[in-house]
């Protein structure tokens, strides 16, 4: 005797299960879960639907690795960029589109980067497939870490316009104000390891002393190649050789003579007045005349003195008064009168030797200077032996004195007056009559080496202006770099709370709030400095940093033994080494990865890979915590079992929250998830067999409308025999174009494809990537086969034909699809339903813009998937109408079993979206 | 001799003796204070010595102040470190070194600040001494005053007896008082050499 028992299943949302949780039939995830979930999601309503396929976008240079970027910078429109990093280049997709040089060339636009594929996850790679890469955005900057390299910033100025330069650079405005101040290790103590320097600004060199280079000395063995690119911090070697400001002070700063040999005016021998030979002069018949001579560097000046021939004692015999005018000029004059008057006298006495004129201007900086001279009597000669313009130039020995660690420059004559100097930029004048000062540094200065010449000696560019002092006296206050090639260089990275946050190992470093680029700690107690420190696990576990991610209020960080919370004590006010307690809240561990934002929280990978947790940042009303919770619970297998390994996980936020993760095996695995909701459904999406297809990355960015978000997966195939990889957009979820008469036109559900739309065609070509490949062909809404029911084959042109025209078609490789139902576990009159024989004949498929696809009942005992209806093969004319609602499948030809199971499979290009499914199961009693 | 000549001898000679007398007492009342001042001398002088034992006390409360001032920067360097560590910060890098030095040098400017003022403290005390061994000074001036001034009394009073005798006596006829109004006069005329001068009541 036969029982009839109706079922419903009408929610799928644990997706697939693990093979170990088949039995539980008492758990709530076992009703909602599936045996197998292939190339569908779960929905967030608890249907399963169709993957969408991939459009292929970029044909990367096989046989590298590569990993993907998401970038959005601060401009309107379409805004979002995948940017693609692999085989020494950066490459750039802007929406869905590469972006190309211009021009007309369609080569895409390509920035070069250091990275290896090692770097990368590549061959050589510590962990294989695992990119050491790191990134962090703002604005139009992409922050780059990477173990091993000196940090990269990749800046977009245009589509087409990026630049790639080492994070560390010349700063574009002087520091304090700007510019790049690099975080320093602790400051040497010896007083016997002392470093000069060749100059205060510029390129200069290092020279260390014997001690510097110890083997135990505070930079073991002194200077190394490592050092190259390395920020050093110099301070003042002592501050007894800068006078301390003091009111009331009359300076006159040291000048220098300006002098080149470019001259001026009409005089002959000019060099004479330049060569501090008084028996030597230039001499001019003339009434009025001009010399003096063009800088190559502009200078101020503060008085000329001219002098006349030596023994001769006048400048002319016969004629006095003469008169006498300095000019100055930025560039060369025209003429004597083309200038700017600086001073003007005039000499009465024929007894007089020379005459000294003070420029009214001793701030300004000119490049030409000149006396004009006027009042010879007609037929007399002038001779002049000395003209000596004394000014201010850039090697002139600079007149000092110090405030509040600040120095500063006298740049006239004058008093010191009543109000130290505060500034800290630029020039201010004390009073009238009083001193300009020029802010020159602030106790300290930073150096990047640029060569290591040996153990003692390097070349460095001035970062920020260095003190004077050290240039007298070498400085034993010296704080080596905290980042280089021989300590290492940071390879974590994150914006948090308008910070740029840097992880290497244990040791961390926060940047000024509010900066990008500043570590400088003026004041450690200040919330205002930069924040550098270790982390100590209070448990004696390694506290490494693999992962850092944050919420709006607190910094979370993954180690392989913990999770960190990096707050303050009082986690409302501003972090300052004061308050800040860094603490570890868990101790599940993670894998080096990058976690997925997600759900409040972060979704990360467990060390073993095999797991997938979502770390849920949260305040207790007392202090922030994390809060694990296993996501892989009732998927043990399908990460580690089935993918080998997770790799990576990239969040698709819209529309149905799945978090993507790729495997080591090239899986690619999907995770339906909204905790909310206690929707948390697997799902895995096998590539495409024939091509030995698997995932090696994704990045996920804002559609261009913001509608959705862009999945890319960085794939590689085996085409025409050699391997190929590809970046593919994986396209939007189906809806159709018209809910009321729901079609198939525009569904897409083929991988590495491209889509044609135009004029009726047969020959769609364009298609090389996929040369020899057996493709599916999805034309003006219809599956299209080949009239014998085969696929078309791309030829060696890139081509396929069809035997009826398109206008509209999407050619790629065949995505097929199973939703297998777990076992149907029912208790009747007699109980459990378990091992007695039973089939369902018949069932009812709650379905949603469904077309195609195919029914099996008990597959393994050798039930025959049935078609649920024609796919609308050959229907060309119109597009395959979809149905939704309830479909009840023809009689099956279906074998006993000790349990039924259902399974639904497709491989054509229809879209379908099961919502339920409702067996009809006939169990054969016993008795 | 007649009675107007003894009586005006007698007159003279109770003059002379009234001269005497009243010398006498005066240069008592200044050995007097001469004393008085000796005395405050001696006090002074000790109140200076005590002054100028409080600058080395000043120094022994500085010192003092200064190792209490370095327990406590030792106790909130400890304390620091202790804090660092609980907060799972390694207190020998970075931002947690450089406040602990910032506390360090902090520390050791209040200990440069309570040794200046123990020098300061010192000072001051070396000053007041200095000035109450001025005073003292000024005290054994004023002794040797007083003693001058005593001395000075008893000459006064002998030479104003020697000179009622000798306006009594009118024109002595004999050498023994020419010898004395001669020898007066030279004590009146301050005439170094004087036996006078060396004489002692």
């Amino acid at each position: 005797m036969a029982v009839n028992v109706e079922v419903a299943k009408t929610a799928f949302s644990a997706g697939e299960v693990s093979p170990a949780l088949r039995a539980r039939s008492d758990l709530s995830k076992q009703q909602g879960g599936l045996w197998f979930l292939e190339n569908m999601v779960v929905l967030l309503e608890g249907g399963v639907t169709r993957a969408p396929g991939t459009q292929m976008v970029l044909q990367l240079t096989p046989g590298h690795a590569y990993v993907g970027i998401p970038f959005r910078f601060a401009g309107s429109g379409s805004n979002a960029y995948a940017i693609i990093i692999g085989n020494g280049v950066a490459q750039f997709i802007l929406g869905n589109s590469v972006v190309v040089i211009g021009g007309g060339n369609n080569n895409p636009y390509t920035v070069a980067v250091p990275y290896t594929d090692a770097d990368l996850g590549g061959a050589g790679a510590t962990t294989p497939g695992v990119s050491n890469l790191r990134y962090a955005v703002s604005g139009n900057v992409v922050y780059l870490f990477c173990d091993g390299y000196q940090p990269q910033t990749l800046t977009r100025e245009a589509d087409n316009s990026w630049v790639l330069t080492p994070y560390i650079t010349q700063p574009a405005v002087p520091a304090p104000q700007g510019g790049c101040l690099a975080p320093v290790a602790n400051e040497n103590i010896d007083p016997l390891e002392t470093i000069g320097i060749s100059a205060t600004q510029g390129s200069i060199t290092l020279t260390a002393s014997a001690a510097f280079a110890g083997a135990a000395a505070t930079v073991p063995n002194g200077f190394q190649a490592g050092h190259v690119g390395s920020v050093w911090r110099l301070d003042e070697s002592s501050l007894t050789l800068t006078p301390e400001w003091t009111a009331d002070e009359t300076i006159s700063p040291s000048t220098t003579r300006l002098s080149s040999s470019t001259y001026l005016g009409g005089m002959s021998s000019p060099a004479n007045v330049f060569d501090g030979n008084f028996a030597t002069y230039a001499s001019q018949t003339a009434a009025s005349g001009w010399v003096g001579c063009t800088l190559a560097t502009p200078a101020s000046i503060f008085n000329v003195t001219v002098n006349c021939p030596s023994g001769a004692g006048y400048f002319v015999l016969q004629a006095y008064p003469i008169s006498f005018v300095l000019y100055a000029k930025k560039g060369s004059p025209a003429n004597q009168t083309d200038g700017i008057v600086l001073a003007s006298g005039s000499i009465t006495d024929g007894t007089v030797q020379s005459i000294t004129l003070t420029s009214n201007d001793q701030l300004t900086q000119f490049t030409s200077f000149w006396i004009v001279w006027a009042g010879v009597l007609g037929g007399n000669t002038i001779s002049i032996a000395e003209v000596n313009f004394e000014g201010l130039a850039s090697t002139t020995a600079a007149t000092l004195r110090r405030w509040n660690g600040n120095v500063y420059q006298a740049l006239n004559s004058g008093t010191s007056g009543a109000n130290p100097p505060v500034h800290t930029s630029g020039q201010v004048l004390s009073g009238i009559g009083g001193i300009q000062w020029l802010y020159r540094n602030r106790g300290y200065g930073f150096v990047q080496i640029t060569a290591v010449t040996n153990s003692t000696t390097a070349t460095a560019t001035v970062l920020e202006r260095l003190p004077d002092s050290i240039a007298a006296q070498p400085t034993a206050n010296w704080w080596p770099s905290a980042w280089d090639g021989v300590q290492g260089w940071p390879d974590r990275c994150f914006i948090f709370q308008n910070s740029l946050w840097a992880f290497l190992k244990n040791r961390f470093w926060r940047t000024q709030p509010g900066t990008f680029n500043n570590w400088d700690i003026p004041d450690p107690t200040s919330a205002q400095s930069g924040i550098e420190g270790g982390l100590i696990s209070p448990i004696g576990a390694l506290p490494w940093v693999e992962w850092p991610m944050a919420n709006t209020s607190f910094l979370a960080i993954g180690t392989r033994d913990e999770e960190w919370v990096f707050a303050g004590q009082d986690p409302f006010s501003a972090l300052s080494v004061e308050n800040l307690d860094p603490y570890p809240s868990r101790q599940t561990g993670s894998a080096v990865h990058i976690p997925a934002a997600a759900e409040g929280g972060l979704v990360t990978i467990n060390r073993a890979r095999d797991r997938a947790m979502l770390m849920s940042l949260s305040f207790n009303g007392v202090m922030p915590q994390i809060e694990p919770q296993e996501l892989t619970i009732s998927a043990r297998h399908i990460l580690g079992p089935e993918g080998g390994g997770a790799l990576g996980v990239s969040r698709q936020q819209d529309p149905n929250c799945i978090n993507w993760f790729w495997c080591a095996n090239g899986l690619l695995v999907g995770n339906t998830l909204m905790k909310e909701q206690q929707i948390n459904g697997w799902h895995r999406h096998p590539q495409h067999a024939a091509t030995d297809s698997g995932v090696n990355g994704i990045v996920t960015i804002p559609s261009s409308d913001e509608g959705v978000s862009w999945t890319y997966l960085l794939t590689t195939r085996t085409i025409n025999g050699a391997q190929a990889q590809f970046v593919e957009l994986m396209q939007p979820f189906f809806q159709p174009a018209d809910t009321d008469a729901p079609t198939a036109a525009g569904a897409w559900f083929l991988d590495c494809a491209l889509q044609y739309s135009g004029a009726p065609v047969t020959t769609l070509g364009g298609l090389n990537h996929l040369i020899g490949q057996s493709v599916g062909v999805h034309a003006d809404g219809c599956t299209y086969l080949n009239p014998d029911g085969s696929l078309p084959v791309v030829n060696a042109s890139g081509e396929i034909t069809l035997s009826r025209p398109t206008q509209n078609a999407v050619v790629g490789l065949p995505k097929p699809y199973r939703a297998r139902l777990l076992p149907l576990d029912l208790t009747t009159q007699k109980g459990s339903t378990v091992g007695k024989k039973q089939k369902a004949n018949h069932l009812f498929l709650r379905v949603m813009y469904a077309a195609g696809g195919m029914i099996a009942v008990n597959p393994d005992e050798g039930g025959i998937a049935e078609p649920l209806e024609e796919p609308g093969v050959m229907t060309y004319g119109a597009p395959v109408p979809l149905r939704t609602g309830i479909i009840r499948t023809p009689g099956l030809d279906v074998p006993h079993a000790d349990q039924t199971i259902v399974e639904l499979t497709g491989d054509d290009t229809m879209p379908f979206t099961l919502l339920g499914v409702d067996p009809d199961v006939i169990i054969s009693e016993d008795d | 001799m007649d009675p107007l000549t003894i009586l005006a001898l007698g007159s003279t000679a109770l003059t002379s003796i009234g001269k005497l007398a009243s010398g006498f007492g005066g240069s008592s009342i200044a050995k007097l204070q001469e004393g008085i001042a000796n005395q405050n001398t001696a006090l002074l002088n000790q109140k200076a010595s005590d002054e100028a034992a409080e600058g080395k006390l000043s120094f022994d409360q500085s010192a003092l102040d200064q190792s209490r001032t370095m327990l406590q920067v030792n106790r909130t360097l400890g304390a620091e470190t202790g804090s660092f560590t609980a907060r799972n910060l390694d207190p020998s890098y970075g931002s947690p070194l450089l406040l602990e030095g910032f506390s360090a040098s902090q520390g050791a400017m209040d200990m440069a600040l309570i040794g200046a003022k123990g020098e300061m403290g010192n000072a001051d005390a070396l000053l007041t001494a200095a000035g109450t061994r001025a005073q003292a000074a000024s005290s054994a001036g004023q002794a040797a005053g007083f003693g001058a001034q005593a001395s000075s009394d008893v000459f006064t009073g002998i030479v104003g007896a020697g000179t009622a005798l000798l306006n009594g006596l009118g024109n002595p006829k004999n050498g023994v008082w020419s010898n004395l109004t001669a020898a007066a006069k030279a004590i009146g005329q301050g005439v170094p050499g004087s036996s006078m001068f060396t004489w002692s009541p």
